[in-house]
């Protein structure tokens, strides 16, 4: 044994529950909205048409409502859920009342006026556009504060715990916290340029590496780590029973930790970004296999010699299927990022249907069983009803089937029906519209799995209301502990021990193992130059398309169509067909795209060599009535940028703050940029006129038409999607 | 055309230092782990898996009628 000594005292404790309860019906709140905002962005691609002709309002089509589900999922839903499972096991694992009540309420209030930030901004089309860090600066900065507190409060009560070692739940909890901090930080770099917008840091692919780098690690820091921290803490609560493998759950944590930083690459596959970087992605993602399968069967194995009481237990039920989930999700995720799988599933609803069994199954049945298991406890009464409860593992277990196996089955065809050739070498289904208009009844049945899982969550609220109801409820749980007090002697301690017992050098080696990670993939692409080959002709976007582009952003529609061709025969055949037309997309191309756009799903078809395909009419008509163009489509309506007059007041700074990050604009530019829009504008106003049937003018005279169109945003929006992609077009001689 | 994704880095000097740094952090890391957990105690792991059923909370029953 070790030297140190150690003498048991008894100590009362008053554990905060009113903080655990404040986050817990916070967690059902947004899991209720979040999952209805998924419902309504579900809907629109199953019925297009009632949509656009009932419910067409700007604030709710769907690339400005994607965003709100997903972050409302994320960091409201599972993020509060994170919360409240800390709160609760934190203390009691540490036997001591969290360090600062007052913090703890700062965490709980500023992380739900966060949540409110991203409500109130998100469908107004003030987003980054960069995927699950779409919040605008100041939010940014409003989340770092609020983690900060979170964290702080975490490392005050470890410090002053009761107890001398950090169960491995803990550790789970430090990696989240320092990862997290780091990721956000690094990704949210930004440049305001006003108080509701602000360009990406990083251009292109050094953009793409980054957010990618970021997005995938959102995954595995804020969706995994702390949700395998309170697996290892409620499944052994649960099962009244140790966990399966301590051992295994110490390679589990490091492990996971290492190599989980590693993998964002795998989002990039067959893009411009550097074929090492998407190895080395690869390698990684294909390792993760591992240690997750070791945290799954950590917790599965858990239950071994109990698992009788599965069948009796609804919240062992909710457990295991979680983990379950888990599992399922972590082998088809180093699938996903082999090359030859991600042909094919990659910006399909693959995409859709791997993370839906992680969100539903992992985090969403994961959640249910805590509040399940907290409720009664914490109200000092039995459950309302176990048998709703039974019945609401059932619904959402046969929901999250009903949404995954046709989002599977609509990648899949997805997939394949763009990679199909004739015999003769052309495409089989040339109009990408022919593909999407096959994919609605899979649309239409993932809604009514995604309302299945929804009626689940309600039957949870009402349980829970009624069960509160019934008990009494105890804002400062006193219980009587016998503590360990420790008295450090010299001497040889066991390695990890040493680790764990010294909270501060436990953070400083997780954030030297992430970081290892990050650095080895980020540094040579961010510091080498020559990484990202210049094309001479690729220029700055004119002042009209830079405009066009930030309404690009706000409309949200890099949520359905990519701008990234991959150098594969069926992407070029489709996107770029003609020698002249450029070809598959190089990084080069996007050294001025701050924020980089290349989407990650395509709903829509890839917008990466848009410009010049169509004329400006073409476009004019698509975005007021896409329909009227290609029937059947589920792209929505956008007649408000029709009537509404483009603002450029931000014009000036805009390309001020572009120059700031290098993209050579000429000096003093920011002055004439306005007249350069202005003459743009009218060239493209006139385009459409001119082709415009008199009959459609309504008698209107030609030159009041084009004086009037000129100032609209859908000229700009026109200006920027005739520009893409066109820099290295091959120009034809008139 | 393809030398537009194929080289990135290629010709930069040390640029294969990152691939076999990668490695070498990765199997010596994992060693280090591996050798040690292999000498931890039993009854250490016994007393750090109990932890959290250290602590009494009220019994519910969870069992489905």
């Amino acid at each position: 044994m070790n030297q140190i000594k150690t003498t048991m005292e008894i100590q009362t404790i008053k554990y905060d529950n009113k903080i655990v309860k404040y986050f817990t019906f916070a967690t059902m709140l947004w899991a209720v909205i979040g999952m209805l905002v998924g419902l309504i962005a579900a809907l629109q691609l199953a019925f297009p048409e009632f949509f656009n002709d009932y419910l067409g309002f700007r604030y709710i089509s769907f690339g400005r409502i994607r965003p709100l589900h997903t972050n409302a999922v994320i960091f409201a839903f599972v993020g509060n859920g994170i919360f409240m499972g800390i709160y609760y096991s934190l203390q009691r694992l540490l036997k001591v009342r969290m360090w600062s009540d007052k913090l703890s309420y700062l965490n709980f209030w500023g992380w739900q006026f966060i949540i409110v930030c991203a409500v109130l901004t998100l469908p107004f089309g003030i987003t980054s556009s960069k995927e699950y860090a779409e919040l605008e600066w100041w939010i940014d900065i409003l989340i770092t504060l609020v983690w900060v507190v979170f964290g702080w409060n975490m490392f005050a009560t470890i410090l002053i715990r009761n107890v001398k070692h950090l169960y491995v739940a803990i550790w789970f909890y430090i990696a989240t916290f320092v990862t997290v901090a780091i990721l956000h930080i690094f990704n949210s770099f930004e440049l305001p340029i006003s108080f509701m917008k602000s360009y990406s840091w990083y251009a292109g692919v050094q953009d793409a590496l980054v957010q990618w780098w970021y997005g995938h690690n959102a995954v595995a820091f804020f969706l995994t780590t702390p949700y395998l921290g309170l697996m290892y803490y409620f499944v052994p609560k649960a099962a009244n029973r140790p966990v399966y493998s301590y051992r295994l759950s110490i390679i589990h944590f490091w492990a996971l930790i290492f190599i989980y930083i590693w993998a964002g690459p795998h989002h990039l596959l067959y893009t411009s970004l550097p074929d090492w970087a998407q190895s080395l992605g690869v390698v990684f993602s294909v390792m993760l296999i591992a240690p997750s399968w070791g945290g799954m069967l950590n917790g599965l194995l858990t239950l071994r010699g109990a698992w009788d009481r599965v069948r009796d237990d609804v919240m062992l039920k909710f457990m295991v299927v979680a983990l379950t989930c888990y599992g399922m999700v972590t082998f088809e995720g180093p699938l996903l990022s082999l090359k030859s799988v991600n042909m094919i599933s990659h910006f399909t609803d693959w995409t859709i249907a791997h993370v839906h069994v992680g969100g539903l199954g992992w985090n969403g049945m994961m959640t249910f069983g805590m509040i399940y298991w907290l409720i009664p406890r914490m109200f000092k009464t039995q459950l309302y009803s176990r048998k709703l409860a039974n019945q609401h593992f059932w619904i959402a277990t046969l929901g999250i089937i009903l949404y995954a196996v046709p989002m599977y089955i609509a990648g899949f065809m997805q997939g394949l029906s763009w990679q199909h050739f004739n015999p003769d070498g052309t495409l089989v289904n040339k109009d990408f519209l022919e593909i999407v208009i096959d994919m609605k009844p899979y649309y239409i049945l993932r809604s009514i799995g995604g309302l299945l899982y929804i009626i689940g969550a309600l039957m949870l609220v009402y349980n829970v209301i009624k069960t509160v109801r019934a008990g009494s409820f105890e804002a400062n749980e006193v219980v009587e502990v016998a503590i360990e007090k420790v008295h450090p002697s010299k001497g040889k301690e066991y390695w990890h021990r040493s680790i764990e017992g010294k909270p501060v050098r436990f953070m400083i080696l997780s954030i030297i193992v992430v970081a290892i990670g990050g650095l080895a993939e980020i540094i040579p692409t961010i510091a080498v130059k020559s990484n990202v080959p210049t094309i001479s002709s690729v220029k700055p976007y004119s002042p009209l398309e830079l405009e066009g582009r930030d309404i690009y952003i706000r409309e949200g529609c890099n949520n359905c169509h990519s701008q990234m061709i991959r150098p594969l025969r069926f992407e070029t055949a489709r996107y770029a067909p003609t020698p002249e037309s450029g070809g598959y997309t190089k990084a080069g191309e996007h050294v001025y795209d701050h924020p980089f756009l290349w989407g990650s799903k395509r709903t829509g078809p890839d917008l990466a060599r848009e410009g010049g395909l169509r004329g400006n009419l073409w476009h004019y008509k698509h975005m007021i009535d896409p329909k009227a163009l290609s029937p059947g489509t589920v792209m929505p309506a956008y007649p408000w940028l029709r009537d509404d007059n483009l603002n450029t007041s931000l014009l000036s700074k805009k390309i001020e703050a572009m120059q700031t990050m290098g993209v050579p604009y000429p000096k003093g530019y920011a002055n004439k940029a306005k007249a350069d829009l202005d003459e743009q504008a009218i060239k493209i106003a006139t385009d459409i006129v001119e082709n415009t049937p008199k009959i459609a003018l309504n008698g209107q005279d030609k030159n009041a038409k084009i004086d009037e169109l000129k100032q609209k945003e859908i000229i700009a929006l026109i200006a920027y999607l005739q520009r893409m992609g066109t820099d290295i077009k091959v120009k034809q001689s008139k | 055309m393809l030398r537009f994704i194929k080289h990135h880095l290629a010709t930069e000097s040390g640029v294969e230092f990152y691939g076999i740094f990668s490695l070498m952090v990765f199997v010596l890391f994992f060693l280090v782990v591996l050798i040690r957990i292999s000498r931890m105690k039993k009854s250490t792991i016994e007393e750090l898996s109990n932890i959290p059923l250290s602590t009494e909370e009220p019994t519910i029953e969870n069992k489905i009628p």
